[in-house]
This record gives structure tokens, sequence and C-alpha cells, in this order.
């Protein structure tokens, strides 16, 4: 009276040599990009709140404050700049923390908590190839949200990127080392956090807040000394005075602490933050999470 | 409708074989917690042997996860040797990975996936996946293949979390608590997919709290409770025969009344002076596995009480 049909399913015969063998950590790490990146295009919210939203704030600050030469010292009219100007390096700060931050500390305790650590280490994956698929993920999304940003600034806004080398070679360090300080600082929170709500929540927080007190939606002048010395403390605020020094011409260092750019420190802090978050990084991860 | 079939002497040779899949031997697991050490598994003795599905049973903190998770290498045993497939699992080769397969207690990741995404992705870290195509039908997803798994339903999960777990063509097969979740239907053609693994040779160790699904698939069962193996045996002999001796039941103008024994016909026709009358609520029960499981925990809560 057996009513179910047995299921067929290749058996141990089919089963091959199994001593030598070897996952390719490289090619893996080349997958689990590639599908980081499928899930990532699949999610609405980090679409909007993680990928696209520096752009969307572009869009709305030029909305707000409009096109004309408006930011910076009124009585020296030829040194005002345009909104988009203006902006342009804050919202390239705020990709790195969204990038870096934001994306990892969410997906990594939705990770541990969901079951999808817990998978994947009980697959031969090496734990260095989900890694790299992370770092593959944060790249794509990073390298993305600025070719989008200088995009847009360059042809929607008309604003003049800078032609020397250079510069674009410091824009490249300050992007990518204070990317990798926010992913490893991601990681570690999300290693720390006691539950996939608090983290998910508690994710948004600090890109929020440091936004506010870094100088990437306000001058940084015209933040209160306690907040700005707080600021001082995190990459944000350097990656956004960095970029500043990129973009904005000469003559805007005198705006900002002590008159100069200040790039070692930048460097320094950013520096800083890297070698702790990985520290901490590798004394918290655990493949797979422990109860 | 019973398929599984037992054969008392080829389980005689496989216990004498040395190359049991899991040799546990002392195991104890201790955790250290602000309210104190908490022994999760006992000094814990257990062997599976090749070829067999063997079940866990145990109450809920009994143990049962624990002693799975560190056949599997996910948590260091405190102290006690363990052999899963001649490798100790902690921190094991990848090529150990490779040779063995975990179905998860309860998992709710990859929901962005379609379920043969999702598939296709974990076959591509073995050396010698099973087909995926052929992996859907045996858990019976065909049709479902490019339906995102956040949009199945929880029995259709449980199916997904399955396939997972094959789909690497492992010799060692662990299931937690497989079928939970599933409808009637659905557990048998599950029950089926089991016994077909088994019919191929491989080993499956699995927990449930299910007692008819432990019956239906396992050769062997063992009882953990405070994490200490209580007792082990087929389904047949589990609990020895004191505890499967039947039980006579009936009621009259004294109230209800329950003796066991070994005779229960001579008791009935004594009741029922000889046929001639009939006893109110007689009934004669042969305990069920699952009756068995209970007394042997009751039997083994007393104990402790004692020993305390």
């Amino acid at each position: 009276m057996k009513t179910t049909t047995a299921p067929a399913l290749t058996g141990p015969a089919a089963r091959g040599p199994r001593r030598s063998w070897k996952p390719n950590t490289l090619a893996l790490g080349w997958r689990r990009t590639l599908l980081e990146a499928r899930m990532f295009s699949r999610d609405p919210s980090s679409l909007v709140f993680t990928l696209f939203f520096p752009l969307i704030m572009m869009g709305l600050f030029s909305s707000v404050f409009g096109n004309e030469p408006s930011m910076g010292d009124p009585s020296r009219p030829e040194s005002l700049l345009r909104p988009a100007e203006y902006f342009l390096p804050g919202m390239l700060a705020l990709a790195t923390i969204l990038s870096g931050f934001q994306n990892l500390s969410g997906y990594v305790a939705a990770e541990r908590f969901n079951g999808s650590i817990k998978r994947l280490a009980g697959t031969p994956l090496p734990s260095l190839s989900y890694f790299l698929g992370k770092t593959g993920l944060t790249l794509i999304l990073i390298l993305t949200q600025t070719t989008l940003l200088l995009l847009g600034a360059r042809f929607l806004f008309g604003v003049d990127l800078p032609t020397t080398a250079a510069a674009w070679l410091t824009f490249a360090w300050l992007l990518l080392g204070a990317t990798a300080a926010w992913s490893v600082v991601g990681i570690a929170f999300a290693c720390i956090a006691r539950s996939t709500q608090s983290a998910s929540t508690m994710s948004a927080v600090p890109p929020l807040l440091l936004a506010f007190i870094s100088g990437v939606y306000f001058p940084f002048s015209q933040i209160p000394d306690w907040l700005g010395g707080l600021a001082d403390l995190t990459p944000l605020r350097w990656t956004a005075s960095g970029f500043r020094a990129v973009f904005l011409p000469e003559g805007w260092e005198s705006v900002e602490p002590g008159g100069v750019w200040n790039l070692g420190l930048s460097a320094l802090v950013i520096g800083l933050w890297l070698v702790v978050g990985l520290i901490v990084t590798m004394l918290t991860f655990r493949w797979p999470p422990q109860k | 409708m019973e398929t599984t079939t037992f054969n008392p002497s080829s389980r005689t040779d496989a216990a004498r074989r040395p190359d049991a899949p899991i040799r546990v031997e002392n195991l104890s697991k201790i955790y250290r917690q602000k309210s104190g050490v908490l022994h999760a598994v006992d000094n814990l003795n257990l062997s599976v042997r090749a070829g067999e599905t063997y079940a866990l049973l145990g109450p809920n903190g009994a143990g049962k996860s624990t002693t799975i998770e560190i056949l599997e290498g996910h948590r260091k045993p405190t102290s006690g040797k363990v052999t899963v497939l001649e490798t100790a699992p902690y921190k094991a080769h990848p090529s150990f990975r490779a040779r063995i397969g975990i179905v998860l207690q309860e998992a709710t990741d990859s929901g962005e996936l379609r379920v043969a995404e999702a598939l296709h992705a974990l076959a591509s870290y073995y050396p010698n996946p099973r087909p995926v195509d052929e992996l859907i039908s045996a858990v019976g997803l065909e049709g479902k293949e490019s339906q995102r798994i956040s949009t199945l339903s929880g029995g259709q999960r449980r199916r997904v979390d399955v396939a997972l777990g094959l789909v690497g063509n492992p010799e060692l097969l662990f299931l937690d608590e497989p079928t939970t979740g599933f409808d009637p239907d659905a557990r048998r053609t599950f029950w089926e997919l089991i016994r077909s693994l088994r019919a191929d040779g491989t080993t499956i160790v699995l927990t449930t709290h299910y007692l008819d699904e432990a019956e239906q698939l396992a050769d062997r069962l063992g009882v953990i409770t405070h994490g200490q193996l209580v007792a082990e045996g087929t389904p047949g002999t589990l609990g020895g025969a004191a505890l499967r001796t039947p039980r006579v039941s009936w009621a009259d103008n004294a109230g209800h009344h329950e003796e066991s024994t070994d005779r229960p016909a001579e008791l009935v026709n004594r009741l029922s002076a000889g046929g001639t009358e009939e006893p109110l609520h007689l009934q004669v029960r042969v305990p069920s596995l699952e009756d068995i499981y209970l007394e042997l925990l009751r039997q083994h809560d007393l104990n402790g009480e004692e020993a305390s």
C-alpha cells in the first residue's frame, strides 16, 4: 500500500577520489563574490539605503540648494562653490561607511544568526573564500557608488573633476583605506551583536550620526567643538576632509581646523581603525558561530 | 507500509568491523556560564556502524544537538575521543567536510536565492556533488526550481534544507530534527528518501522528537538525557524486556486499575470470569516505543534524584 515513489539517488559508487582533494580558495572566492552580488541586488532595502543612498542625497542637496554658487564665504563671491561641487567629497566619504560598515555589519550579523555561516561552515568552503566574497561585494559596491557619484557630478551637475594623477592617487588610497577600515569594523560589530534585530538596527546608527558630525552634510567648521572632537576620532571625518583636499579648489583648506588639509592625520586615523578592526574581527569571528 | 527490514546477522558483522564511521569515547562538553558549570555532554560513549541509521532521542536540552555538533566538527570537545570517518572532526581538513552532509535544525538563510541557484552554489563547493535536478526531484520540489526560497512554505523550505545537506553526496549524513513542520504525506515521502540513501550505503545519524519516525527509520536508537546515553538498542529491544511487559487496564466500582503482566490472557480470563463477564474499559496494551522512551526518562530522572 505504498503510495509514495522511492526517490532514486546516485549512491556511493559515484563518490570519487577524496583524499588528495583540496578546495580552490580563490576560485570559490570569486564564485562567492558573484553570489553575494546577486543576493545584494535582490534586496531592495540594501539597494536604496546602501548602494544608491549617496546618489539620492546628492540629488536632494542639489534640489534643495539649487545649482548656483552659494556655498562658502559670501564676502568672497569668486570662491563660492555650487552645492554639487561642495557636497561631492562628503557623499563619496559617505559611500565608504555605507559600503564598508553598513553593508557588512548588517549582512554578517544576519548570516551569523540565520544559519548561513553555519551551513557554509558545514561544507568544504574555506572561510577565506567567504571573506573574499565579502571583499568582492564590498569592492563592487564602493566602485559602483564612486563611479555613479563621479559621473553624476560631472555630467548632471557639471562639476570639474581633478586632472592630476597625484590627486587621483590620493583619492584612491583614501577610498580603499576607508572602505577597508569600515569593513573590518563592520564585521567586528556584527560578531559582537547579540541578535540580528539589534545588529540591523544598530548598523544604521553609526553612519547616520557620524555623517552629521563629520562634515558630510554640513561644513565641518559649523559643527560644535565637542562634537567635532568626537568626529576627529573616527575615519569618516578624515575621509571627508581628505576628499575635500582632492576635489575642492585651493584656498578651501583655510576653513579646515588649523587651516590645513592634514592628509597625514587622515592616513593615521584610518590606518588605526583598520588595524584595530582587523584584530577585533580575528578575535571574535567564529566559523561557525558558537552559542 | 513497513519496508525497513533488518537483518540481525549483518548487524553482528558490522559491530565487529573496526571501521565504524563514528566512534565516541568518554566525550564531555562543559560550558562555563554565569549561572555555573553546565555539563552539556557528560562522559558519553557511542559508536555508529557503517551503513546504519542511528537515531538520537532525548528531551530538549539533553545534549543531542551538542553531541551532533561535536561530531560535525562545529564544536570542540572538552574531553574525550571523537573519531568521525577516521578523523578528529574539530577543525578538520575540508576533505572531511566533503564526505559529510548536514541538515541544520533551523535555518532561514539564502531567502533571496532561487531553489536551483542555492543548490548549484553549494554544489560548487564539493568535489563530487549530486546532480541538482536529480536532487530536486528526490525531495519533491519539481516545478519550484526557479522560485525564491523566501516564498516557499515551511515544509518546502525544509525540503530545500534536506537537499542542501545531500548536495555534496555524503557518506555520512547528519539530520537534526529533519521533518519538523512536515505534513504526514511529506514525512512519508521523506522517509522513503532516507531509506533509499540507507540502501545506497549512506550512514545516517538523526535526531528526532517523533518516536514513530525513529521506529520507522532507525536501525538503532540511543536515548540521551542530562548529557548521558542512558539506553541503546534496536526499535524492538530498546529498554529491555521489563519495559515491554503488556499492560492490562480495566475499571470497576472501585475505580480504574492497571496491571503489568507477562500473561495478559490469563488476567483477562480471570477478570472476565472465564469470558462470561465484560469488565468495563478493558484494554490490553503492549507498550509503544514512546511509552518505553518516556519510562526510560522517568526512571533515569528518579535515579538522578536518589543519587543527589
